[in-house]
């Protein structure tokens, strides 16, 4: 369970990152969204404990102020920054000398995984293209099985098939406690894998729901005519999608349009979404 | 379990988090193969000017070769940090180990481990060639044999600041490289040389004082220059302003292997 209580983030002459963001993130596959420079790694770099939160109790893992970098808390979890480098040559040697801080790594799911990928892990990482190091990096990161993972633009630089390859894996691999928190900007690849959904505006958290909750108040559609009633709607390539309040509660089954949401909540309509979600 | 107080952020210590010696060997573990060349190397590099000291003996001409190769392995240990810039150091912050475990296995090797391995190849070949030659085990000091042969200092002076001399330049790359997630290799390399150029105008600063406060003591024409430089190199006591510097350097790598386990506790990607 993360925990972050009122953190507020300001990088040195700089302008705040965060403000006073409160979320209780529990296990489960999460989806963070926000424009460049809303605030995503800040905050993923915090919970990690990568960067620092003052006060320590802002930001708490499994109980743990993620600032203290306590081992007990770091070998729970981890992150996978967008342009991360591993320190060693190839993915074995990471299985030798980095793999053993993890007490929950899973050497045999590593194998199967890279096996998915066609690859062996004895590959140097500086041979491959960026498709193939985040393919491997990918791999060794679920292979840990920590707690919480923390994948930052996870699908970045890798083709259609590895995308919904890695899709099927995280959906296969996630164990029953475990929180994942993606952030991208391509949401698509992870559609229908995600439990809920946070929502970063300029630093500020503007939404933090499960995905059942937010298609039991409102439904996605998509229409050749404009819709009546839509809180929100967008013309793209010859249809109307809009966003509407699903009355009576759960009455329309649609799937949620993570880019239709996330233009919403952006727009002038935000405020008017954000009461009817809440409601 | 360790449990925490919401309010203040404190917690109850879980015994797993405490200082461990077996995470302290993961940590080197960790590192060794960023280490392992220079584990290798240095030591090779300091047998072999050991052996080249005895070569500057019988060809007078090989001395400032030998100058420069000695400078060369004092510079390779200085500048040893430099294994650890210009990579992502993120894995490593992220490492679940505590921040003195990390500082036991950093400083302990770029401190210690490191100059001994070094400075001890050198002088057990040095020693060992010695002796051959010799029937004696009498060991020269390659950073201080050049300095200090001539003047009248005392060896339990020399030595130690020797290993001074050494460990303030460290201490200075070394925090430079653990104060930032990617350090530059540039800023270390600058760094050291301009405190080592630093030490070096200090104790020339001291030399030229006191050599200038002796010589109105000599009687103009009494002695040739070669004798006057003798006079002076074995009159003076210089082992007050070298005590000096050694007190400087003393101080001045504690505060920066201070701000180094500061750097380590607290660096942010």
């Amino acid at each position: 369970m993360i925990e972050i209580n009122n953190l507020s983030y300001r990088y040195s002459r700089s302008v705040e990152a965060l403000h006073d963001v409160t979320l209780s993130i529990g296990p489960g596959i999460h989806l963070l969204l926000g424009e460049n420079g809303s605030g995503k790694t800040t905050l993923l770099h915090i919970i990690a404990g990568l960067r620092l939160a003052t006060p320590a109790s802002a930001c708490l893992v499994d109980g743990i102020p993620s600032s203290l970098r306590e081992p007990s808390m770091m070998n729970d979890s981890f992150i996978l920054t967008d342009n991360m480098e591993f320190p060693y040559r190839s993915v074995n040697e990471m299985v030798k000398y980095h793999a053993p801080f993890y007490p929950r790594f899973d050497a045999e799911l590593l194998r199967d995984i890279l096996r998915r990928f066609d690859m062996t892990g004895a590959e140097p990482f500086d041979r491959f293209s960026l498709g193939n190091r985040k393919k491997a990096q990918l791999a060794y990161v679920l292979a840990l099985r920590t707690n919480c993972l923390l994948l930052d633009e996870p699908a970045n630089g890798l083709d259609i098939t590895s995308r919904n390859e890695l899709m099927k894996m995280m959906a296969e691999y996630t164990f029953d406690d475990q929180t994942i928190i993606i952030s991208t900007h391509t949401v698509f690849d992870f559609q229908n894998i995600v439990d809920s959904v946070i929502v970063l505006n300029r630093g500020y958290a503007v939404l933090s729901m499960p995905v059942w909750q937010i298609t039991e108040r409102v439904a996605f559609v998509s229409e050749p005519l404009p819709v009546e009633g839509a809180i929100y709607m967008d013309q793209a390539l010859g249809r109307f999608n809009a966003i509407l309040p699903n009355i009576p509660a759960g009455s329309m089954q649609t799937n949620i349009d993570f880019v239709l949401l996330f233009k919403a909540l952006q727009s002038s309509q935000s405020q008017n979404l954000l009461s009817i979600l809440k409601s | 379990m360790q449990t925490s107080d919401n309010a203040t952020g404190a917690t109850l210590a879980n015994p797993l988090d405490r200082f461990s010696i077996q995470r302290v060997k993961m940590v080197a573990r960790y590192y060794y193969p960023m280490f392992r060349k220079q584990l290798l190397i240095y030591p090779l590099v300091g047998l072999l000017v050991g052996v080249l000291f005895h070569l500057r003996e019988l060809l007078t001409m090989f001395d400032v070769f030998f100058g420069l190769l000695s400078l060369a392995m004092s510079f390779m240990v200085l500048w040893a940090p430099i294994v650890l810039t210009g990579k992502d150091r993120t894995t490593e912050i992220l490492l679940p180990a505590r921040w003195s475990e990390k500082a036991v296995v950093l400083l302990g090797y770029f401190l210690v481990i490191l100059p001994l391995i070094t400075n001890g190849a050198y002088y057990l070949s040095n020693a060992l060639i010695t002796f051959l030659r010799t029937d004696s085990f009498l060991i020269h000091n390659p950073l201080t044999s050049h300095t200090f042969s001539e003047l009248a200092i005392s060896d339990w002076i020399t030595y130690p600041l020797s290993y001074l001399n050494t460990i303030f330049p460290i201490s200075i790359f070394l925090f430079i490289v653990c104060r930032s997630a990617r350090a530059k290799a540039w800023q270390g390399l600058l760094f050291s040389v301009l405190s080592n150029f630093a030490i070096g105008i200090a104790v020339g600063i001291f030399v030229v004082m006191k050599i200038f406060s002796f010589l109105p003591d000599l009687e103009p024409g009494t002695l040739s220059q070669p004798e006057i430089e003798r006079t002076v190199l074995q009159s003076i006591d210089f082992n007050t302003p070298i005590l000096i510097t050694a007190v400087v350097l003393s101080l001045g790598s504690i505060i920066f292997i201070g701000l180094t386990l500061r750097a380590i506790r607290k660096v942010q990607a």
